[in-house]
Formats: structure tokens, C-alpha cells, sequence
């Protein structure tokens, strides 16, 4: 049974978290006070910890720096009664993997536990890097370089450039790029399409002899790798 | 003009004056001094001939020529000329050359006084009236001081090279020493400079010489401490409030959670009304949520910014909201003028950029009435323009960015009538605005954002 840590200050807040978390089928430990989690997570392993922000001594952000210290790896989700910008970049700066804004729906807070506990489990299947001569691309990191210059994409041009790598040999029309990478009630102009290709020209092709990506006029783009 | 240079300037220009003052009083008084000597020199001069002349009565003219002319002293271009009591030239020591006179001038030097001036050719003459033993004679005698004057020029030479060689001097050697003073102060400046709003806690370095510097400093650092006080206490403000606003919600949340599950699936009445009550309590959540924010927008408090892609950002936001309005399909487009990302990278804060784009959505999600909404990104002179165009419904009124102002026609919906208002609060600390036009059944509300700068 999975074991979820929840350090609340309001016990009957607390009280309907875990007896909503133990209806699903988890097993639930609830600690008042920060000084209380330090405690429990010395004496053992939880499998998730949800944490709130606002602590009476130490609090929920200093807390979960020091579990980061003690545990790098358990999913941590963060409650707060506070929407604050301050708040959520602080909560990202030290560790925390969501948050959830009081007051939340519980079948929310039951999908964020269910998604996390999954994926600290599975650890995926390492997928293999794209290998384009000087340029690299690891699906895992979801990173690119070329020549080992790492090259900051946003991530659609990512999942564009890695759509285009994973396909290269054939011609890819914009309306396919279009179909698979923007959802079926969100789409783009064929514009937008050539306005990212050439987003990523600039960044990936741009001051280098050799051209990834070039277009076929009246076809669409494809991708040419570098003869070895 | 900085301060550094102001003073330099001001030190060249009072040099240039007391040194220009004190040159040229030395330079005037030895000017006088030496034309009162060549003078003297003219009119012992003329005392000699005319002595020699009256005295030695019965010298030869040709004689005393010969000695005017072979005087050790002998003046430059020296021309002696003696007039007797009807104005007759008697004598003159040069038969060729002559000193330029008239009848007047002797007249006025025999009635007058005796005369020191200098004629056309640049020679000084003197004009001085014998009346000694019954003789009556006028004489004229002229010279160049060609030493005297030679002497004069030098001198003048030099007061200039003097005066530009010290004026720049002293300019080289103000600049150094300003800069020397200035030192402490440029560094103090530059630690002030490197506090912004990511570094509150910092104080700027205080150099223990306990000199005026370091009294600065250490003003500098309290200012600072009770301003990042303030801030702090405005923002414990928020999180307070929000904590003990919000908490009590999600209790109550939680028990209608808990009342919902145990509330059997037949009773569909009391179903009904619990899943009201917690609709009730998230509209309540938000908004506080709402409320909060737009305090903390309208507070003095720095809000953290960083470089954002307005793309990115409605990706995100629209990818979330999909979820919450699974009916709305919206279609984006970037327009051909943007050619970088670049023009696509507004300076902001990356979570208050979320909130305006998705209030604009949220929007057209509530009051679209065919569920579409375009969004459509341009950029023009280092403008990034983002429209939001939905169809439903007449003409809003220019109040829609009032806070709390709702539609009549639309106070059924959700909503709590602060959205447009914290969208444009926030394109207001961004230096954006945000702009609303109607046509042709058309809402389009357009954000426009100066692009970030590299």
C-alpha cells in the first residue's frame, strides 16, 4: 500500500484529505507541524508527501528543502491557500513537483496523487537520442545541441524538430505538422507553421554550413542529414 | 554632464582666470616700465645734443653729428632734431630721414609740456622745450627700441605657452584627483545598482573608514532594510489573508466532499444541492484569489520578471483551459511580420503573463457563441500585439475594466467581473495596455507588449 505523508496544520482539513486519500486505497500519515514531518520522514519512507505551505514555526517551503536534502526523489505537491506569484515561483525554486490552491477539488488532488505515485514507479524506458551528426537530440532531457552546444527551443519547436527528426526521409506537409502537434480543437495557420520552421532555423541551422531543415516548395520541409 | 566633469571644467576656468589676471598685470607693468625707460633714454638724449649744441658754443654741426652718430649708447633709427625760438630746424642728426612734426606740436611742447609719443613708423619720439641761459629751442628726438621690444614679445610668448600648458595641466591634474575622490562614491554607486528587486536582502558593502561615504552606506542599508520590511509585510499581508480566508473554505470544501460521498446516489435533490455548495465555495475561493492579486498589482511591492514567450505561454494556457472547455476550439495564428523569436519574448513575470492569457480565454470560453476564439500574435515597432477574437453578444461598454463590472445580460454566468481588470492591472506593470474593439459582431481585445530588448 502506498504510503502519503500530509502535512497540514488544520486537523479537520487534514482529517478529510486523508479519510478521502484512504477511501482510494492509500495509507495516510498526517502531521500537524513541520517539526512533526521531520520526524516522520527520518523514521521512514513515504512514497508522496503533500505538503502545506503555511506552517506554524517552520514552514512548508523551508520544510521541503530539507526533505529534498533527505529524499531527492519522492513527488511532493503543495498546498496552498495562496495563488500568490511569489508563492508558486518559491515552491518551484525549492522542489516542489505541483501545487494545488485551496480550497481543490478532492477527485483533482486524487488525479495529481494518482499521476505522480505512476510516474515515480515507472521509471520509463530510455528512449534513444536522435543522432543527426553534429546535431543531438535526447527525447529523455528533451534537449538539442549541435557541435555540443545545448540550443533552447520552447516546446513546440521542440516536439516540431523531434517530429521532423523522427520522420526524416519523407516529405512532411504543413497540414500534417499542424494535425499532429496541435490538438484537434486547437489549430494553427499554415503561417504560424512556417513561423516556427523558421524559428528553427534560426536557431538550429543558422551560421552553420550544413542545412537541416530545408523545404520542398509546394510540398512541405524535410529534414537532411549530414552524410558521414 | 556628470559631476566628475562639471568640476574639471569649473577648476580650468577659475585657473585660466587668476592666471590670465596675474600674466597680464605682469605683462602691462613691464610694458610700462620699459617705454618710462626708453623715454628717459629719448630725453637725456636730446638733453645732450641741445647742451652740447648751446654749450660748446662754437662746435661744428658735422661734429656733433659724428658724436650723436658714435655714442656707445647709440638707440636704434635714433634722429635727433633741434628748432630754435621761430620754429627753425637748426639742427638734425640725419640729413636723409627726419621725425614726421608740425608747427603745432612744437608750439604746444614750448607752451605746454614736453611730449612722449609714438609716430606713424612706430618710433617713439620725445619732444622736450630747452629754456636755459636766454636760449629757447624745441627738441624732437626718436628711436625704435628694437630690445625692449624683442624683450616684450618674448615675454608675451611665453605668458601664452605659460597659460595653455597650465590650463592643461591643471585639467589632467583635476580629472586625476576627481576621479581619486570620486572612487568611493562610483563604487558605493555601483553596489546600489547591482541591488534590484531579486536582491532586497542585499546591502551594499560599507568600507569602515567612518567617513561621510560610509555614513551614506550605512543610511542606504536601513533605507533598504525598512523597505524590504515593507514589502515583506505586504506581502505576509497577502499570504495571511489568503490563509485565513482560504482555509476555512477548503475545510468546508472537504466536508462537502465528504457529504457528497455519503449522501446516497438516489437522493438526487440533496446531491444537487451539495454539488451547488461546493461550486459555491470554489466561485468564493476565486474570488479572494482574485481580489488578492489585484491588491498585490496594485501594491509598490516588485514582482519578480524574466524573459517570456508569449507563445509558450498560450500554448500552456490553452492546452489547461481545454480541459475546462472541452467545446472551445480555438485557432492561433503568428502573423508574417514576426521573423525571430525574439519579437515573440515579452520581459514579465512568466505566472502573471499566464493569468492575463488566460483570463482572455476563460472569456471566450464563458461567452463565445459559437465556441471559437482566434488569437492572432504580431509585431510591429518592437510591439508585440496579441488579439483575442471571439463572436457573441452586443457591444461591451468601456466599464468592462472596472472591477467587479459584469454585463447585465450576463450575470448569470460565472465570473467574477474582476478578469478584465487584473489583465489590464497587469499590462500596466508590464508598460503593455490592453485595448477592447467591436465589429461586425466581433469582441477582439488586443494586448500590446513592448517586446523585450537584446
Amino acid at each position: 500500500m502506498k504510503r502519503i505523508l500530509i502535512v497540514e496544520d488544520d486537523s479537520q482539513l487534514s482529517g478529510s484529505i486523508a479519510s478521502h486519500l484512504q477511501g482510494e486505497g492509500y495509507s495516510c500519515v498526517c502531521a500537524y507541524d513541520a517539526h512533526m514531518a521531520v520526524k516522520f520522514i527520518h523514521q521512514e519512507d513515504f512514497d508522496l508527501v503533500l505538503l502545506d505551505i503555511n506552517l506554524p514555526g517552520m514552514n512548508g517551503l523551508e520544510f521541503c528543502r530539507q526533505l529534498r536534502f533527505h529524499n531527492p526523489q519522492v513527488p511532493v505537491l503543495i498546498i496552498t491557500a495562496f495563488g500568490d506569484i511569489d508563492t508558486k515561483m518559491e515552491a518551484f525554486g525549492v522542489g516542489a513537483d505541483d501545487y494545488l490552491v485551496k480550497p481543490f477539488h478532492f477527485r483533482e488532488m486524487s488525479a495529481k496523487v494518482k499521476v505522480f505515485l505512476k510516474r515515480a514507479e515507472q521509471t520509463p524506458a530510455l528512449e534513444e537520442i536522435i543522432d543527426g551528426g553534429e546535431l543531438k537530440i535526447d527525447p529523455n532531457q528533451k534537449t538539442v545541441t549541435r557541435r555540443g552546444t545545448e540550443i533552447h527551443l520552447t516546446p513546440k519547436e521542440y516536439n516540431l524538430l523531434e517530429y521532423l527528426f523522427k520522420n526524416r526521409g519523407r516529405i512532411i506537409s504543413k497540414e500534417e505538422l499542424a494535425r499532429n502537434l496541435w490538438d484537434s480543437n486547437y489549430g494553427v495557420t499554415a503561417n504560424t507553421i512556417e513561423v516556427y520552421i523558421n524559428f528553427l532555423r534560426n536557431k538550429i541551422d543558422k551560421g552553420f554550413e550544413h542545412r537541416y531543415i530545408l523545404t520542398k516548395p509546394g510540398f512541405g520541409y524535410y529534414v537532411s542529414v549530414q552524410d558521414r | 554632464m556628470n559631476y566628475k566633469k562639471r568640476l574639471t571644467f569649473l577648476f580650468v576656468g577659475l585657473f585660466f582666470l587668476v592666471l590670465t589676471t596675474i600674466l597680464s598685470y605682469i605683462y602691462v607693468s613691464y610694458a610700462d616700465f620699459r617705454r618710462d625707460e626708453f623715454f628717459e633714454r629719448l630725453r637725456q638724449k636730446s638733453m645732450t645734443t641741445v647742451t652740447l649744441l648751446v654749450e660748446v658754443a662754437e662746435i661744428d654741426r658735422e661734429i656733433l653729428k659724428i658724436i650723436d652718430r658714435n655714442t656707445i649708447n647709440e638707440m636704434w633709427d635714433e634722429k635727433v632734431l633741434v628748432f630754435d625760438e621761430d620754429d627753425r630746424l637748426i639742427y638734425s642728426s640725419l640729413d636723409d630721414e627726419t621725425i614726421p612734426y608740425s608747427a603745432r606740436l612744437l608750439e604746444l611742447i614750448r607752451t605746454t609740456e614736453d611730449k612722449f609719443y609714438v609716430d606713424e613708423d612706430g618710433d617713439e619720439v620725445v619732444g622736450i622745450h630747452y629754456n636755459e641761459n636766454g636760449h629757447d629751442y624745441v627738441v624732437l628726438a626718436s628711436a625704435y627700441d628694437q630690445y625692449g621690444l624683442k624683450k616684450l614679445e618674448n615675454l608675451r610668448n611665453l605668458i601664452i605657452v605659460s597659460l595653455l600648458a597650465g590650463c592643461i595641466l591643471i585639467a589632467l591634474a583635476t580629472y586625476v584627483y576627481i576621479g581619486q575622490v570620486f572612487k568611493p562614491i562610483d563604487r558605493l554607486n555601483r553596489s546600489i545598482q547591482a541591488i534590484n528587486v531579486n536582491n532586497l536582502r542585499e546591502f551594499v558593502t560599507v568600507s569602515q573608514n567612518r567617513d561621510e561615504l560610509d555614513t551614506l552606506a550605512n543610511n542606504y542599508n536601513q533605507m533598504l532594510a525598512r523597505l524590504y520590511r515593507a514589502f515583506e509585510m505586504q506581502r505576509a499581508f497577502v499570504r495571511n489573508a489568503s490563509h485565513e480566508l482560504k482555509t476555512p473554505l477548503a475545510v468546508l470544501q472537504g466536508k462537502l466532499e465528504e457529504l457528497s460521498r455519503a449522501v446516497g446516489k438516489d437522493d438526487r435533490k440533496a446531491k444537487e444541492i451539495v454539488t451547488t455548495l461546493i461550486d459555491d465555495v470554489y466561485r468564493q475561493a476565486r474570488l479572494i484569489e482574485s481580489l488578492l492579486l489585484l491588491e498585490r498589482l496594485q501594491s509598490e511591492v516588485p514582482i519578480h520578471t524574466s524573459p517570456v514567450r508569449v507563445d509558450a505561454v498560450l500554448d500552456a494556457t490553452i492546452e489547461e483551459l481545454s480541459v475546462k472547455y472541452p467545446a472551445l476550439r480555438v485557432e492561433m495564428g503568428i502573423d508574417e511580420s514576426v521573423t525571430s523569436d525574439h519579437e515573440l519574448t515579452v520581459d514579465a513575470n512568466p505566472i502573471l503573463m499566464r493569468t492575463c492569457i488566460r483570463n482572455l480565454v476563460d472569456n471566450a470560453g464563458l461567452y463565445s457563441s459559437d465556441g471559437q476564439l482566434s488569437v492572432r500574435i504580431s509585431h510591429r515597432a518592437n510591439t508585440i500585439f496579441l488579439e483575442f477574437a471571439n463572436a457573441g453578444g452586443p457591444e461591451l461598454p468601456d466599464e468592462i475594466f472596472v472591477p467587479f463590472f459584469r454585463h447585465p445580460d450576463e450575470q448569470h454566468k460565472q465570473g467574477s467581473g474582476l478578469g478584465l481588470s487584473i489583465v489590464a492591472q497587469i499590462m500596466e506593470k508590464i508598460g503593455g495596455r490592453i485595448t477592447y474593439a467591436f465589429a461586425d459582431g466581433v469582441h477582439v481585445f488586443r494586448l500590446s507588449i513592448p517586446s523585450k530588448e537584446f
